[in-house]
């Protein structure tokens, strides 16, 4: 698994936010032992030290004779230096053994102090006090208040407290209780080592889960990096599955799809394109290769010699044409460095192109009429590419009018907009070919079938003319009866000014 | 040989007429799906060459329809289709060869040599019955190392007796193989021509090889004395 990887990542910040909870969990639980464990043992020895005190206090008040020094009464009381015989001690007397006994006093390091903290009198199994206050301790003390130590005995960890004890009233003393810390140390270092280690332990086994948890979350991903992998321009076909992806990732899959179907979409479109060009370019290209391979095969008359090089040139035309029409089309994709705009009158225009015109329609046997509604009509615009568009619509009038048609050819203006309709008597167009005859190489069937020469670029150029000019176009047509293409086009300011 | 040529592009339509004609082919053209596929379930041909991009019923379509009709004709496909899938398509709908426009138009006889050949079984384009050999390359014949001069349709008719040697050969399929559609088969220009054939080939020589089968037809083979 690679450092940079999602996988990585989420499992490392997984481990780390486990492991940081882990350890400030474990510690409180082990601190909280810690200090139970400590005051439960501080609460036991001050008890303990309270009951010593309070021992001598009540021996002092049953028997005291009110001289004994606090060393004597000591040994009498807690140490049992000289045990009594039995039988010389009366019921009090054996009350006080038992609450000695009870005291359980073998296992704890006792030591009596004076205040100024000078031992002077301890249990056998210690060799002095089990720790010598320091004046801020012996301040506490006189005050009445017990201090508490962790100390060392013989190399013995001790926890001792330290208790103010006032004797007969008039003097100060310390009694220390001490006791082992060997219980409390062993437990709570068990408890550490379980710690220690369940922590690693348990983020293996969790990082372990995490891992696969992640895996699967990620999968949608991996299957996307798979099928990214498959598609290529020549298969567009492959799509993610998103049967198993969570809700957000749902999302990623769809857009993804979507986005290849988009692809394949326009690659099909830039495919068809393509092969459009490559038809309309090889036929021409196929018949000049056909015809001078034929011509060439053998000797032959000059007249057949003639007419295949009439062929050739006519094909070289036409390819010339398509070549045009393309580099037309192409630059029409970049308006803004083919166009020059200006001012002109759309009427003069028209009316020159309809000159242009009659000679070939009266060849075709089709009469042609020119109206415009108003003298002038001002538009800004790029003439040329506008002469270009009625050049088109026209000729396609000429191509598919039989005849004894009519072409005409209207101009007005409309609600600030200059309109031309260029409508004649041909074929007409079939409702399911309207829609498309703007689309690229796109040819009407039944024009196809009349092996017109045409390569379905001349309304696309007209659509892309009309387009940049900001104007519009709109087609009707009846089967059998006619056709008219309305161009509609803005207005330059001027024209607005001009009264008509 | 008859081929049928169907090409919506009326001008390589004309063209490839011409050169096959005068290869000696019969050739008869559809310019459209529907026209092809009425002509080649009415006539037998011996190839069909058949553009992709045709109106109305394309040529895959045509060729897939002619294939579900149990018509075994060799099919080749000229288009301008170049890319390998288009092929694949192409071959698969049925069609033995496949060769794309703008084309050398040598290569496309070559092509039509090799698939007449193979539904022939000739393994060659040399045929041989007896002393006599035809080269299908060069249009040369030759009988027992003498050259032979044929006109177009003396040879076309030669060949096809050849390419059917030792089997009897009706007049109908002399006229179905050897002319195109516009041929008037009520005429007795095929006896004429055999007759022609004849005199060019048997004359002069010691076995005949062109014998009459009554009231049927004829017959190329050779006769063991």
């Amino acid at each position: 698994m690679k450092v940079n990887s999602i996988r990585f990542k989420i499992g490392v910040l997984f481990v780390v936010i486990l492991g940081v909870v882990l350890v400030v969990y474990s510690t409180f639980l082990y601190m909280s032992l810690y200090i139970t464990l400590y005051k439960e043992l501080d609460d036991g020895l001050i008890a303990k030290a309270k009951e010593i005190t309070r021992t001598i206090d009540m021996f002092v008040k049953r028997y005291g004779s009110g001289e004994e020094d606090i060393t004597t009464l000591v040994k009498k009381v807690i140490v049992f230096e000289e045990l009594p015989d039995p039988d010389d001690l009366d019921v009090l007397q054996e009350q006080w053994i038992h609450r000695v006994d009870i005291l359980n006093l073998k296992d704890n390091y006792i030591a009596f102090l004076d205040i100024e903290g000078n031992v002077f009198m301890h249990s056998e199994n210690l060799k002095g006090p089990i720790f010598f206050p320091n004046a801020d301790e012996i301040l506490d003390l006189r005050e009445g208040v017990p201090v508490y130590t962790s100390s060392k005995v013989q190399n013995m960890k001790v926890r001792a407290v330290s208790y103010p004890y006032l004797f007969r009233g008039e003097r100060l003393y310390t009694v220390q209780v001490g006791a082992s810390l060997k219980s409390i140390m062993h437990i709570l270092r068990n408890r550490l080592i379980h710690i220690l280690a369940s922590i690693p332990v348990i983020l293996l086994v969790a990082s372990f889960f995490g891992r696969l948890f992640v895996s699967r979350l990620l999968k949608p991903v991996f299957e996307i990096t798979r099928t990214a992998h498959k598609i290529s321009h020549e298969n567009l076909s492959a799509r993610v599955s998103k049967v198993h992806a969570d809700e957000e990732m749902k999302y990623l899959v769809d857009a993804f799809n979507e986005m290849i179907s988009r692809l394949e979409g326009s690659f099909s479109a830039v495919s068809d394109f393509s092969a459009h060009v490559a038809h309309e370019l090889k036929t021409p290209l196929t018949i000049i290769k056909g015809e001078s391979d034929i011509a060439l095969r053998r000797e032959r008359e000059k007249s057949e010699y003639k007419e295949a090089i009439t062929t050739i040139r006519e094909e070289s035309d036409r390819m010339l044409r398509v070549i045009e029409d393309l580099l037309l089309l192409t630059r029409l994709d970049f308006p803004e460095k083919a166009f020059i705009f200006e001012q002109f009158d759309l009427v003069a225009l028209l009316n020159d192109l309809y000159e242009q015109s009659k000679p070939l329609a009266r060849k075709r046997k089709l009469t042609m009429s020119m109206n415009a509604a108003v003298d002038h009509i001002f538009i800004r615009g790029d003439s040329l590419h506008i002469r270009r568009l009625f050049i088109n619509l026209i000729d396609n009038a000429l191509k598919y009018t039989a005849a004894n048609g009519r072409i005409c050819i209207d101009a007005a203006i409309m609600n600030g907009k200059a309109i031309v309709t260029v409508s004649d008597t041909g074929a007409g167009i079939t409702a399911e070919d309207l829609p498309k005859i703007f689309d690229r190489f796109y040819r009407a069937s039944s024009i196809r079938k009349q092996g017109t020469h045409g390569i379905g670029l001349g309304l696309s150029i007209v659509k892309s003319i009309v387009d940049i000019h900001q104007g519009c176009i709109e087609v009707k047509s009846t089967l059998g009866k006619g056709s008219s293409f309305i161009v509609i086009l803005p207005l330059s300011v001027s024209t607005e000014l001009i009264p008509h | 040989m008859r081929i049928l040529l169907v090409e919506d592009e009326k001008k390589i339509a004309h063209f490839i007429e011409r050169g096959l004609q005068e290869e000696h082919y019969a050739v008869d053209i559809a310019y459209e799906g529907e026209a092809a596929l009425f002509m080649a379930r009415t006539n037998p041909y011996d190839l069909i060459i058949l553009d992709i991009m045709l109106p109305g019923r394309d040529g895959v379509a045509v060729c897939r329809d002619l294939r579900r009709n149990k018509l075994d004709v060799p099919i080749l496909m000229l288009t301008a289709r170049e890319r390998v899938q288009d092929r694949v398509v192409g071959l698969d709908s049925g069609a033995d060869d496949y060769l794309t426009k703008p084309f050398a138009f040598e290569e496309l006889l070559a092509r039509i040599r090799a698939l007449l050949r193979r539904k022939s079984g000739s393994p060659t384009a040399l045929l041989r019955v007896a002393d006599l050999e035809l080269d299908q390359l060069s249009h040369r014949v030759r009988r027992a190392g003498r050259e032979i001069e044929l006109t177009g349709k003396e040879y076309s008719l030669l060949e096809y007796l050849m390419l059917n040697a030792n089997q009897v050969v009706t007049r109908t399929m002399i006229c179905e193989h050897v002319w195109d559609i516009h041929f008037d088969s009520e005429t007795n220009v095929i006896d004429v021509y055999i007759n022609y054939l004849r005199n060019k080939i048997d004359r002069g020589f010691s076995s005949r090889l062109i014998h009459t089968v009554r009231g049927v037809g004829y017959i190329l083979k050779e006769v063991l004395q």
